[in-house]
Parts: C-alpha cells; sequence; structure tokens
C-alpha cells in the first residue's frame, strides 16, 4: 500500500467524507494534492482521482467544490504518463459510470466552471466506446445545461466549455472519424437539435457563435442537403443584421458555414445564393 | 454581449486561419461548376461578372500581392484562363468604374505573373481585351511592341472607337500594349 494510501485516503472514509467537521484541513489537504500534482509520483495518481470520485459521488456541499478544482488541474496534466494512467483509471466501468453520475448532478444544481471542465476532460479520456453506453444520459445531461444557461449567458467560461463537450462528442461519434453507426451521430443531434436551434430563434448573440460552429461540425458529417442547412444558409446570406460591423466577431464562424455549405449544396446553389455570397465577401474584405 | 464575442471569437481569423481563402477557392470552383452546367448564356455572365468584379475589389481594397496570397490558386494559369473567361465578358460590365477596376486588376495580375503564363493563353486574353476597348466609341490607336507573338492582324485597329479607358495599358516583359486616345 502507498504512503498516500496508508496516510492520505485512509482519513477520507465514507463517513469521514460525510462528516462536516474539520472542513478547512480537508479542504486544504485536497488542494495540497493541486498544487503538488506536477510533483506527485504516477503511483499516487489511481488513489487520488478514486478519492475524488468518492467524495463528488456522496457530494459533500464544502468538500466537492475543493475535489473539483484540484480534479481538474490532475486531469489537465499534459504529461503523458499521466494521461496513460488517469486514462486507464477512468476507462473502467465503475469510473467512469460513477464520475460523469457525479459531475451531470453538481452541474445540474449549478454553473461551476471546474465541473464543466472536469466534464470535458472527462468526455475526451473516456473511450467512445464507453461513451456510446451512456449517450442518451450524456444528451439529456447536455440538453438541461443548455436550458440553464440561456436566461443567463453571462458565464462566458462556462458556456464555452459547455459547447465545447458537445462538439467534442459529435466529432467522438462522428461515422467519419470512427467505424460506427451514422445513427448514433444522428441520434445525439437530433436529441440536441431543438435546445441548439432555439438559441437561433430566440436570437442569443452570445450563443450563436457556438452554435455555428456545431452546425459546421454536423454538415461537414452527414455530408447531406438537409432543409435545415438550406433554409438556414438563406437566412444567413439575406440577414443584413447579420453582417453587421457590430457583429464581425462572428464572421469567422459564419464563413466557415457557410464554406462548409458550399461543399455540401453545390449542386443546388441558385444565382441569387451566389450572388448574395460575392456581395457579403466583398463586405468582409471591405473590413479589413 | 459584444465582450465576450470579442473573447472568444476572432475576427482576424478569417485570414489568419485561412478561412476566406477557402471560401474563395470554393467560390471558384463553384464558378467553374456553374459554367459548364449553366446554359443560359446571361446568367453565366451575371455570375462570371460577380465574381471577377470580387477580384477586382478585393486587389482594389488591399493590394496585389495581398490578393493573391488570399486568392492562391494552385497554378497561374488556371487563373488566367479564368481571366481569359471574364474578358469575354469584359463589355457586359456594368459601370466605367467597374470597368476600370477590373482592368487595373488585370494589369496587375499580368504584372506580377507575366513570366508564368502560357502564351497562348495570354495571347487569348490581350486578344478578347483589345476587341473589348474597341468596341468603345472613341478612336484609338493600339501600339504593340511585340518580340512574342504577333496578334496585330487578328484585331480591327484604328476602325473603332474607344470611350473612356485611355489609361488602360498592360504591361508584360517583352511586350507593350499600349492604348489611347488620337
Amino acid at each position: 500500500m502507498s504512503f498516500i494510501e496508508q496516510i492520505f485516503v485512509k482519513e477520507y472514509d465514507e463517513q469521514n467524507i460525510k462528516n462536516m467537521s474539520n472542513l478547512i484541513p480537508k479542504i486544504f489537504s485536497l488542494k495540497f494534492l493541486g498544487i503538488l500534482r506536477l510533483q506527485i509520483p504516477i503511483s499516487w495518481v489511481k488513489p487520488i482521482i478514486n478519492l475524488q470520485n468518492k467524495i463528488l459521488e456522496i457530494n459533500n456541499p464544502i468538500l466537492s467544490p475543493a475535489c473539483l478544482l484540484t480534479l481538474e488541474k490532475i486531469l489537465y496534466n499534459s504529461d503523458n504518463d499521466f494521461l496513460l494512467e488517469i486514462s486507464g483509471v477512468v476507462n473502467s466501468e465503475e469510473f467512469y459510470l460513477s464520475i460523469f453520475g457525479s459531475l451531470m448532478n453538481i452541474l445540474g444544481h449549478s454553473k461551476n466552471i471546474f465541473a464543466i471542465k472536469c466534464f470535458l476532460k472527462i468526455c475526451l479520456i473516456t473511450n467512445t466506446e464507453n461513451l456510446v453506453k451512456i449517450v442518451q444520459q450524456l444528451s439529456m445531461s447536455i440538453n438541461n445545461l443548455i436550458k440553464i444557461i440561456l436566461p443567463d449567458t453571462s458565464e462566458e467560461q462556462f458556456n464555452f466549455y459547455l459547447f465545447e463537450v458537445i462538439a467534442l462528442l459529435m466529432r467522438k461519434f462522428s461515422p467519419v472519424n470512427f467505424n460506427f453507426d451514422a445513427n448514433l451521430f444522428n441520434n445525439l443531434f437530433e436529441s440536441l437539435k431543438e435546445n441548439i436551434l432555439a438559441i437561433l430563434e430566440n436570437n442569443i448573440s452570445d450563443l450563436i457563435g457556438y452554435v455555428f460552429q456545431i452546425l459546421t461540425i454536423h454538415l461537414e458529417t452527414i455530408k447531406l442537403d438537409n432543409f435545415i442547412h438550406q433554409s438556414l444558409l438563406t437566412t444567413l446570406l439575406t440577414c443584413d443584421i447579420n453582417w453587421s460591423v457590430s457583429m464581425k466577431y462572428l464572421f469567422p464562424v459564419y464563413i466557415q458555414y457557410i464554406d462548409t455549405c458550399l461543399k455540401n449544396l453545390q449542386n443546388n446553389i441558385s444565382v441569387e445564393t451566389f450572388n448574395s455570397l460575392l456581395n457579403i465577401v466583398a463586405k468582409v474584405i471591405k473590413l479589413f | 454581449m459584444i465582450n465576450s464575442l470579442i473573447n472568444r471569437f476572432n475576427f482576424q481569423e478569417l485570414v489568419n486561419c485561412g478561412l476566406l481563402e477557402n471560401l474563395i477557392r470554393n467560390l471558384d470552383s463553384t464558378c467553374k461548376q456553374l459554367k459548364s452546367e449553366v446554359l443560359n448564356r446571361n446568367q453565366f455572365i451575371q455570375f462570371s461578372n460577380g465574381f471577377f468584379l470580387l477580384f477586382a475589389k478585393i486587389n482594389a481594397k488591399t493590394n496585389t500581392q495581398f490578393s493573391f496570397e488570399l486568392l492562391k490558386l494552385s497554378c497561374p494559369n488556371d487563373y488566367m484562363s479564368l481571366l481569359c473567361d471574364f474578358s469575354d465578358n469584359f463589355i457586359f460590365i456594368e459601370g466605367i468604374e467597374n470597368k476600370k477596376l477590373a482592368n487595373y486588376f488585370f494589369s496587375s495580375i499580368i504584372k506580377y505573373f507575366a513570366k508564368e503564363f502560357n502564351h497562348e493563353i495570354l495571347k487569348k486574353f490581350s486578344y478578347n481585351m483589345i476587341k473589348n476597348l474597341t468596341m468603345f466609341n472613341k478612336d484609338m490607336e493600339i501600339k504593340i511592341n511585340d518580340n512574342v507573338f504577333d496578334i496585330s492582324n487578328d484585331v480591327q485597329v484604328n476602325s473603332n472607337k474607344l470611350n473612356m479607358l485611355i489609361n488602360a495599358k498592360l504591361q508584360v516583359n517583352k511586350i507593350l500594349f499600349s492604348f489611347y486616345k488620337i
């Protein structure tokens, strides 16, 4: 049994995690691991993240945030040996099921930036075969999160990581990158479509850029003419307000989307669409 | 709202990440495809003119080198053959300002890429342009200093009239085309 298991993990039995006494030393001991994340030996990784998983599962309201802070730092360690060890732990069935459950539970109640960052990293590390088993729970959880951020989009970092999670899952389930059934990708998109399109319908400017990035991935993957994309392209090109100077920060995502549309809808492009495109490109160039 | 957009999305990515370049390349291939598919001549002219006018605008707005960096077509001859197609339609460009813009763009292209152009293509382009220019309404003399190929016999000089494009001047390494009013 390693030092960390003998001295540290031992202190955190289930009773002690639930117990609200000595919270300051507990919090600092967890943060201490975060500070020393680059120095700790690899043999410590497994007991530490298993402990953190246990704390998050019990969801002590004081210890969980401190735990997320440390877990996020440990998961973002880019050392190869570290990543390999973490990947081994995360992909064990009992671990990924419980960590996803805990994170979804925390995110269902608060827009915790460390939780969403951990969520993204765990999605990245977890094998696609394992993600497939929980895809329904994941899409339900993401739909809830979109509903939570819609009324208040001021948490920019949180929004960014949430849409990174969506993009990552779409890429992981893409039949282009992996030999999975295309239905899996389509089902994921269909389950998220309503909430994603609601952002466009309600014209929530802070999130529109992310939506176009997601739609670009969708079109890149399905490579099919699709009613949503046809009508969206027409709206994008014909509404002048989309191309006003104040919206110029969204032009890169618009252009990337239009470019993908051109590649995929080339046979159906009309004279009007082509001319609108030329005018828009000319307008964009004038801004340089 | 704007602050969050500025933090997350960068307008300069359009050029830095090659997004605009990719789009223009795609427009280019769409234009080529339309050329072969669209049977209606007027419709093709509409596409073609709009497209090349866009190139001309890029050139006028920035500078020639930048616009070529942006356009980066794989081979200058491809580009030139597109210009040849366009020179066929030059007369249909609306407005004298647009004609001047397009003309300036042509001369810039030739100046930069003269050495790399296939002579047959260059000849066809020059022929088209001179033919276009002589369709205007004032007398014009075309002086050709031609060490490489001779197109003087193919063009009806002095017999047609030129209107406003008196500054048109095409300079190629060994060839000088000067167009001026008499």
